[in-house]
């Protein structure tokens, strides 16, 4: 790699959240040497005109792990994945990748990760097969035809896609051109791969097969994957690590369970609202195994408990002792709620 | 706690890591041409009725312009000054149409492949690949004057049969075609640009392009225009391209704007030039088009 540190010091307002959110085990945290960072990018930024689309993105991804990057619309997502794909140039920040500079090693990094965009119901030859297309697509990368022939052959069994190879592309359905979309992406055998939103707009069971093959795939072949998605299941379910950007900047990259137990506790237990008088809140909130009350929505206050059962036997007492009569439900704390949790705290810092 | 930079990471600046093994290698301009051509023609296997389409324009144009040499005459471009009619008239039309069917791969190949990718939803994954982005535009215009030449073949027959031109002629006539060819896939690759950064410029491009073949002499000579059109012909490939196929045709009984290795000489400027500038604006454009991010995001 350049070997040189970051020229530009991070701005004051990431400056400001890692104060006040909880410490993240990702970019911020001590890596060991023996761990590969196989991507590295430092306070990207990047401009359409006046609008500001990428403030301060940092990450890394290392060997073996699937990295999500997670936000709200316009956030910067696709911004970051396509800069990162050469697909964009960025304005400033560095980025190295497997040793290489993306300012100055373009054409090889090119040859280093495979690149799944959305919009995959038109992005490959429409007249022609799948094999046809993938042959295509091998040969720009200077693969030979037998390794094509092998590769397809062995996506086509992770996928089990056979019966579809010989089928033009426009006569798939969207699942089976997303599932050929991510096996041009994999098929020159990259050791890093940027999906973004890669199940948009599949049904459950083919969104299910495909994560359950990335998994796989990733863990087996010591992979590295970047992985953005608006599914915050699918988001816990394959990624070691998740950065959440927010206004074109990474705040916080940790596991999702680091992010779900910042919220403050891992389960709550949930109480109607109408039900419960002021004065039996006041009780609960007061209970030594509730850490804290939210309203979640117009129906239901969340008592977050460090102890699920202990918590809920307290707080049935105090119910019975009030006499409350009261519907009540248990809930574990997602990725969902950690993912509104933060980005509201962002809010707030950001508009302050 | 410390920020972890490229500095803990254990590679060395520009040097891929031996333990990191992927298929994608370097490969030469050539098989990206000849995947791309394969590719292409494929395609338009499948997309028989616009192969059918194109055939049946061309023989259109070849009765039109029969019935309309029967019919009209333009005086003073026929051999020592006599009016250019009738059969001559047909091997002028003629042999402009010749060059326009190459015109039509060359110049709007590599546009209509842009527009294709666009379509298609290829051209971002084809600009995040390390293949040789010069060589698919020229494979798709090779594809394209493969295909056409299923249409130049008839075209040339009739040209052969009515201006009864010798061999040399005929073989000067299509070598006339190829150098024209080479300058004008450069400039195609140019207007590809264009449709690159602009949508829009695709439609402009095409107002260009039939402006360009009528006062570059493609349906006219071009000592039939007033002096202003004229000037604005010269500095065209295909103006030179069209007078010299004329000059072949007619077994060198034809007047020639300059003389004929002059002719010469630009057009294998034009190819020259417009390949070297061409390649540079290329990568220049596709730079700009990813730090707007306009077309290819």
């Amino acid at each position: 790699m350049g070997g040189t540190p970051p020229t530009k010091s991070p701005p004051l307002t990431p400056l400001l959240l890692m104060a006040v959110l909880p410490p993240a085990k990702g970019y911020f945290s001590e890596v060991k040497m023996t761990q590969s960072v196989y991507l590295s990018a430092r306070h990207v930024q990047k401009r359409y005109g006046k609008a500001l689309a990428l403030e301060d993105a940092s990450l890394e991804l290392r060997q073996g792990e699937i990295l999500a990057l997670l936000g709200p619309n316009g956030a910067g997502k696709t911004t970051l994945v396509k800069i990162l794909a050469t697909v964009l140039v960025k304005d400033a920040g560095q980025v190295d990748i497997l040793g290489y500079d993306l300012d100055r090693h373009v054409e090889e990094i090119r040859h280093l990760f495979g690149y799944v965009g959305q919009d995959t119901e038109r992005s490959a030859y429409a007249r022609l097969t799948v094999t046809e297309n993938l042959h295509f697509f091998g040969a720009l990368r200077g693969m030979h035809k037998r390794e094509i022939d092998q590769q397809i052959e062995k996506l086509a069994a992770y996928f089990d896609f056979y019966a579809n190879l010989d089928k033009q592309f426009t006569q798939l359905s969207g699942g089976q051109k997303q599932t050929v979309v991510i096996m041009r992406g994999l098929l020159h055998n990259p050791p890093l791969i940027y999906l973004d939103e890669p199940t948009k707009g599949l049904d459950p069971l083919v969104a299910k097969r495909i994560r359950a093959f990335l998994k796989q795939f990733v863990q087996q072949e010591r992979k590295s994957l970047l992985l953005t998605s608006h599914v915050l299941s699918e988001v816990d379910e394959l990624s070691d690590r998740v950065a959440l950007i927010h206004r074109g900047t990474i705040s916080v990259a940790s596991t999702p369970d680091d992010l779900k137990a910042a919220v403050g506790a891992a389960e709550s237990i949930e109480i109607e609202r109408t039900a419960l008088p002021a004065a039996t809140r006041a009780r609960i909130e007061g209970l030594d195994t509730v850490l804290f009350a939210k309203e979640c929505n117009d129906h239901w206050i969340a008592f977050g408990v460090s102890d699920v059962m202990l918590g809920a036997e307290a707080i049935i007492r105090v119910l019975r002792e009030d006499n409350v009569h009261a519907r009540f439900r248990h809930h574990t704390v997602s990725l969902e709620d950690a993912f509104v949790h933060h980005i509201g705290e962002l809010s707030e810092k950001f508009d302050h | 706690m410390q920020t972890v930079s490229a500095l803990s990471v254990p590679f060395q600046s520009g040097v891929r890591p031996a333990a990191v093994q992927t298929l994608s290698r370097p490969t030469s301009a050539w098989r990206i041409i000849r995947a791309t051509v394969a590719k292409e023609l494929r395609m338009t296997t499948r997309y028989i009725p616009n192969l059918v389409g194109s055939l049946a324009n061309q023989a259109v144009r070849v009765v039109f312009f029969l019935l309309l040499s029967s019919a009209i005459s333009i005086q003073g471009l026929g051999v020592s000054g006599a009016p250019l009619a009738g059969r001559d008239l047909f091997i002028s039309f003629q042999s402009g149409l010749l060059l326009t069917v190459f015109i039509g791969a060359t110049l709007w190949g590599p546009i209509y492949a842009v527009r294709n990718d666009l379509y298609n939803g290829t051209l971002e994954f084809l600009y995040s690949n390390p293949g040789s982005r010069y060589a698919y535009y020229v494979g798709s215009v090779l594809a394209r004057v493969i295909v056409e030449s299923a249409l130049f073949l008839p075209l040339y027959i009739v040209l052969a049969v009515y201006s009864q031109a010798s061999l040399p002629d005929l073989l000067m006539v299509l070598l006339t075609c190829t150098v024209i060819m080479v300058a004008l896939t450069a400039m195609g690759v140019m207007m590809a640009l264009l449709a690159l950064l602009w949508r829009q410029a695709d439609s402009i491009a095409q107002v260009f392009g039939i402006m360009f073949e009528m006062i570059g002499g493609a349906y006219l000579p071009v000592n039939a225009f007033p002096g202003l059109v004229r000037y604005l012909a010269y500095p065209l490939p295909h103006t030179w391209g069209y007078d010299l196929i004329r000059y072949y045709s007619f077994g060198g009984n034809w007047q020639t704007l300059l003389l004929v290795w002059q002719e010469w000489a630009i057009i294998i400027a034009f190819a020259i030039g417009f390949t070297l500038a061409s390649r540079q604006l290329l990568s220049k454009a596709a730079q700009r088009a990813k730090r707007n991010g306009l077309h290819v995001i």
